[in-house]
Order: structure tokens, then sequence, then C-alpha cells
């Protein structure tokens, strides 16, 4: 699995746009979490990247109905969500402390960024490929 | 039949010199190429090794400041960490974009000591994980050197530097700089007009070439269809010509062919049947030929094939095979069927005739007699018996004379009208019969022309040559004919012979003699060129009659003109003589050309040139031709 993510990183971060490249790691994050093949995500407020390149990925527009909320602000989020698993996109949204988990980019690189306790809160247990994304 | 054309040497030098002008350009062009990215390379090591001695001074910094206890000072010494953040920072430059510092934690992850970085977006955080793309780092740490790595899927970067902190050789941190693609961009840019100048030169060379070739091309393909008569398909006149400029009939037989009656065929049936009738009977000579022989439409309904290298038996063959082939094809018409004959005439040895409308003469002959003998008949030269014969009996007769030291050369004395003194003798070629008696040139020199022997007899005449100027001082004239000019092997025999004497070739004069027209002056233009570039003096001989005459003067750099004897006979008592000769010798004083009067046999002869101011006289009454020097000629 580990070189599998490690061959698609790579494979992706040589062929496509930054927007297809973060696409790709969406889906393959948000998959892992929800260990769903086309998981329905609600996004807050728009994440291009993955808006124009879904992937597997069922976007829905109320949060009721998603498995898992993307975040592009931590700001005037839906009540509904708050029960809902939220994964950001900036580093700076980890500093709610719902969010379980954040990929970014930062000087020019993907970064994945898990915390331990906020997903043992969400009792999710990743693929031991993700232990190095994984924070205590 | 399909025989290539000949291709000049104009073309030769083009077809080479331009695809090598190409491949140098292309050349050139990939070298600079080469050269181009070891600039580059030289260029981008100058920038790091740059940025990694200032790496290096910070490092050396950290590490005396702090010690083992880096991350645990900087961690709790906020003031400590903006300090050192900033000076960090200073070391950026417009070439980095990212400057950092990471250490790696227990569990082996990579994680952020400084940050230099501005935007608050892409700035990490103190203890903040970092997610190596590479593996730089990790070598980093295990190599303990400096890594560098081209970020080739990180659009906004170029090359990131991992430069390790040590202490006791103990790797405490990395340095990690990313240095922007800006930077790449800015020299690529700065290179790349040059490299855009060479390629589009390149590539208008390889234009050029495919252009030229294909000019070239149609060049080759209009000059073909210019010798292809276009209603038999076969080569016309013009391609003889052509063909003959630069080839002898040396290993041809000559035919003519004309159809019988053929003038009927057109006045009962039309001319639309007459030249169905003509490309039936090109198809059955056609195939009555091989494909080295070459078929020529010479006139309306007149043939002329050259048959390649056959026994006289076997010419007459495939003659009367022609003939049976025509005859017994039937033509196919719209409303009968035509039965066309055909008369040939045959010349067995063109290359013996004196030129080409000669040997085709010949022919002619055989074919009018032909039609006089009623028609669908082959006729042959009465002569050929004769000429093989004699031609064989010569053949031999010379070789032997060369084999028993036969062959000799006589000198004649040509003597200035200024001073009355010899000036030069002219070599004259002898061959001593088993009698003793002396044949004259002329009675075996065209039959061992075109053969192995005409070139041994031209050795002897230069090694006499040889001798005789170096024994004694004065000049001398040696013949040569105009095909020995156009013949490499005789040209490398003077040039050769003559190879390590120049001060000899200064007292040598070639008399070019000529029985037919030049008609590629050009080529005898170099020729004469070249021989005179080596110092030999140049003469046309028997100037004013026959084919020489005043356009050697407008083509060739000539420095002396010997007036045919047949002027000079009676110019006492012939005004038109008198007049030819004065013009010519007045015409040759303009352009610089010396004179000589040939066949001078009388005083009255000798007094009219003298009055028409004649450099030389030549001729019986100054003395005649001698094995032995006559040094004190007449000329009173």
């Amino acid at each position: 699995m580990i070189k599998l993510i490690a061959a698609f990183l790579l494979i992706i971060n040589v062929y496509a746009s930054d927007d297809k490249k973060a696409s790709g790691i969406f889906n393959l994050i948000l998959k892992e979490i929800t260990k769903k093949e086309n998981p329905r995500v609600y996004i807050h407020t728009n994440i291009y990247s993955i808006e124009q390149y879904p992937g597997d990925i069922n976007i829905v527009t109320d949060c009721n109905k998603a498995d898992i909320a993307l975040l592009s602000t931590t700001k005037n989020l839906p009540p509904e969500c708050n029960k809902k698993i939220l994964f950001g996109s900036r580093y700076s949204h980890l500093k709610n402390p719902n969010v379980i988990g954040s990929f970014f980019w930062q000087k020019g690189r993907p970064n994945i960024l898990f915390y331990k306790q906020r997903l043992k809160k969400h009792n999710i247990k990743l693929n031991p490929s993700f232990d190095k994304y994984i924070e205590d | 039949m399909n025989r290539s054309f000949k291709i000049g040497r104009n073309f030769v030098i083009f077809a080479i010199l331009l695809p090598l002008m190409t491949l140098l350009s292309i050349f050139i062009y990939s070298e600079y190429v080469k050269t181009k990215d070891t600039v580059f390379t030289i260029i981008q090591e100058h920038l790091i090794n740059e940025k990694v001695s200032l790496l290096k001074n910070y490092s050396s910094k950290l590490t005396q400041r702090f010690g083992n206890n880096l991350q645990e000072t900087l961690h709790n010494n906020p003031d400590l960490y903006k300090h050192y953040e900033e000076e960090l920072s200073l070391l950026k430059g417009a070439e980095i974009k990212y400057l950092y510092l990471l250490y790696k934690d227990e569990e082996n992850k990579f994680r952020y000591l400084l940050d230099t970085t501005e935007n608050i977006d892409d700035k990490a955080e103190f203890n903040q994980k970092f997610d190596p793309q590479t593996d730089i780092w990790e070598k980093s740490y295990s190599d303990k050197k400096l890594q560098v790595t081209k970020q080739l899927d990180l659009q906004t970067l170029w090359i990131t530097v991992a430069y390790p902190v040590k202490i006791d050789d103990k790797v405490i941190a990395v340095l990690g700089a990313d240095f922007t693609y800006d930077v790449y961009e800015k020299i690529v840019n700065t290179l790349k007009p040059m490299e855009k100048i060479y390629l589009y030169v390149s590539i208008f060379m390889i234009i050029m070439l495919i252009v030229a070739y294909i000019l070239i091309y149609l060049y080759y393909v209009n000059r073909k269809r210019s010798f292809i008569d276009p209603l038999t398909k076969i080569y016309n006149r013009q391609y003889l010509n052509e063909y003959l400029k630069t080839s002898s009939l040396e290993h041809y037989q000559l035919m003519m062919i004309d159809l019988d009656h053929f003038k009927q065929i057109n006045d009962n049936y039309g001319h639309d049947v007459g030249d169905k009738v003509l490309i039936s009977v090109v198809e059955q000579i056609k195939k009555s030929i091989r494909q080295e022989d070459i078929l020529v439409r010479f006139g309306g309904e007149e043939f002329l094939v050259l048959i390649h290298k056959q026994t006289l038996e076997t010419c007459l063959t495939i003659a009367e095979r022609i003939r049976n082939s025509v005859m017994t094809h039937k033509i196919d018409t719209v409303n009968k069927h035509i039965v066309m004959t055909i008369s040939i005439g045959v010349n067995p040895f063109p290359f013996y005739a004196k030129n080409f409308d000669e040997a085709i003469k010949i022919a002619d002959e055989q074919l009018y007699n032909a039609k006089v003998s009623g028609r669908n008949c082959v006729k042959v030269s009465q002569e050929v018996n004769k000429s093989q014969s004699q031609t064989s009996k010569r053949i031999g007769d010379v070789k032997s004379a060369i084999d028993e030291n036969r062959i000799l050369c006589a000198y004649q004395p040509i003597v200035s009208t200024h001073n009355a003194q010899t000036q030069k003798y002219e070599m004259l070629l002898r061959l001593l019969d088993t009698q003793g008696s002396i044949v004259p040139p002329l009675e075996f020199l065209p039959a061992i022309r075109h053969t192995n022997v005409y070139i041994n007899i031209t050795k002897i005449v230069i090694d006499f040559a040889l001798k005789t100027l170096k024994e004694n001082s004065f000049e001398l004239s040696m013949n040569l004919d105009l095909q020995d000019i156009l013949n490499d092997d005789i040209m490398n025999l003077v040039k050769n012979g003559f190879a390590e004497y120049p001060e000899l070739r200064k007292r040598l004069t070639i008399e070019i003699l000529e029985h037919e027209e030049i008609t590629n002056f050009d080529i005898i233009k170099e020729r004469i060129d070249s021989l005179k570039e080596l110092g030999f003096k140049i003469a046309i001989d028997d100037f004013g009659s026959g084919y020489a005459n005043f356009q050697y003067l407008l083509y060739l750099d000539i420095d002396i003109l010997k007036i045919d004897g047949s002027l000079i006979r009676d110019i006492n008592t012939n005004k038109n003589s008198y007049h030819i000769v004065e013009t010519i010798g007045s015409f040759a004083k303009k352009m610089g050309i010396k004179t000589v009067a040939e066949q001078v046999e009388t005083m009255n002869e000798l007094k009219v040139i003298k009055s028409l101011n004649i450099d030389y006289v030549q001729g019986y009454l100054l003395g005649k031709p001698s094995f032995e020097f006559d040094t004190n000629p007449t000329l009173q």
C-alpha cells in the first residue's frame, strides 16, 4: 500500500497539474477515511481542485447527506456539519479541534497531516501506510 | 536504353557542398546546445557553491552557539528563535525561494526548526512536520554531505539543496534551500536567443537543401524530357549531341534506319496512322536491340542505332533482325493491317571517321545504297574489311616500330622574322618502316587512335621533348591533338613527365591540332588553363583553316597562332590570302598573341610575310624537318 501511495504520488506529481494532483490526493485520503469507494463529500465553501476533478468523490450539497465535510475555511460552517467528520485544506484548519486532518500545499509541496486523538475520537483507523502522516 | 545522363561537375560540387553545409550547421547547432548545457551547469554550480558557502558559515555559527541543544534551546527561547530565523533569511537573496532548517525526530520524521518563508500560507510553524518528496534529506543525514536535487515535479522550484549541520561528525539538523525556478528561466532566457539563431540557421539550411534538391530534380526531369521524342518516347537528336560531348564512338557500330515509303502512309492514311506506324516500328526495333544499345529518332522517319561492342557479324545479324522484325509485324490501324519495311545502312567502325558527322555520312551513304538497291535491305560500308585489316596491320606495325626504336622525332626550325634567329624547333613525329623509309604520322596515327599504342607513342614523344630540352637551351614545340587534351591519360603523361622540371616547361610550346569542331569550350579551357598554370605555352596549329578559327581566341588563353600553310602558299600572288593573313596578324598583335607563318617555301612568300609583321616563319625555305638541328636557317 505504501508503495502504491508513493507510486501514485510520484506519477501524479510528474504528469498532472497541481489541481489534478490535489484532487487525486484528496480522493485517496477521503476514500481511506470513509472506507468508501465513492464517499459523499460536502465542500465548505469551495475547493476548486476537487470540484473541477471530483474523481470517485460524490459531491453533495447537503451536509446531512455527507460522509465527510471538506473545508476551505472553518468559518461559518453549517451547524449540520458539526457532527460530521471534518477535513481541512490548510495547515491552519488543524487549529480547529474538530478537524481530524488536513491536506495542504506548502512551499510547492503537498503535505498531509492527521492527529491521532482526533482520528480516535471518530473511531477512524487508517491504513498503516498513512502512519507517517499521523501526529500525536 | 534507359541511359543515365552525365552529371556536370558543378552539380557534383553543389550536391556535395550543400549537404556538407547543412551538416556543418547542424553540427554547430548541436555543439552550441552542448556548450549551452555546459555553461548552464557551470552557472548552476556557481550559484549553489555561493549559497553553500553561506550555509556553511551559518551552520558553524549554529553549532558554536547551540551545540547539541539546538532544538531545545530554540523551543525554549522564542526571541532567540526569531533572531536566528531573521539571520537565516538574510542568506536567501533573489535566487532562493525557501530557506529553512529541519531536524529529524525520534520517529524519523523531519520537522521544521526555522523557516524564513514570509508568505503565511507557505510558512511552517516550529516543529511542524515536513513531508519529504525526495531522499536528499535522509541522505544528508546518512552521508553527512551536501545533497542536491532538481525539482522536476514541483513547478515553482528548480533545485533543492540539503546541507547537513554537524557537530563532531554527527548531523543534528539540515539546512534546506529551494532555488526558485525564476533563476532557471533567467539563465535559459539569456542563452535562448543564440540557440534560436543557430536553430533557425539550421532549419533554413535544411529547407534550402530540400528546395535545392527539388529544383535539381525538376531540372533533370525537364532536361531528360527535352531529350525524349514525345511521339516515340525514344531519344532525340538533341540527346545524341549531348551524349557525344562526353562519350566516344569507339565501342559502337552505327546504323541508319529509314522507313520505306513512309510518305505514302502519311499521304494515304493520314498523320495519325503515320504516327502509329512510327511508334509500332520503334517498338519492333527496341525488341531487337539490347539495353546498352542507343536508339535515337534522327529525323522524321529516320532512326539511328548505336550498337554497343559487337563484332561485325553480330552487328549485321542485329541489323537483319531489326529489318525482319519490322517486316513481319502487322500494324493494326482502323481499317486495315499495314506492313512496313525498312532500309538500313551500317557503318561498323564509326570511330575511324574524322568526326561524328562523317560517321553518319558513311552510314547514310549505305542507307542510300539500300534504298537504290530496292529497299528493305541492309547495306554495310564497303570499306569495312579494308579498314579493319589495314587498321590491324597499322597497329601491329606501330607496335613493332616502338619495340624496335623506329619511332623518332624530326625537328623543324621556327625562325624569328625580327632577328633571323632560330627561335625554336617544332618536333614532328616520324616512324621508320623496316626498310628505313619515313612514314608520315597521318598514315599511322588514325589507325592507332583510341588504342593504348597511341598512349605509348605519346609517351615516347614526351620523353624526346624532355631529353632535347635538357640537352639544349632552345625552345621546342610539341603537337597534341585536341582529343589528347581531353584524354586524362595523356594529360597525366604530360604533367607527370614534366613534374620535376618547371624550367623545361617554360621552354615547351604545346601546339594544339584538331580535326573536329570544339563543342565544349569549358572543358578545353579548363585543360588549357591547367597546362598554362604549369608554365607551358599554348599554340593553335593550322589557324585559319577548317575548324581552327577566331572562336578560339574568344574562349581560350592562347600564346601563339600558327597560320595555316594554305593561306601562306601563294600569299605573294593571292590577294585574298594576303588580306586574311594581314587581318590575322593585326588581330593577334592587338590580342598580344605571337604569330607563326607555316609552310613558307619561297623568298617572295617570306618577303610578304615579313611585310605583314608576322613574328615567326617556318617552312622548307627555313629548314626541312630533320633529325639534326639546323642552326643556320636562311632568312634574308
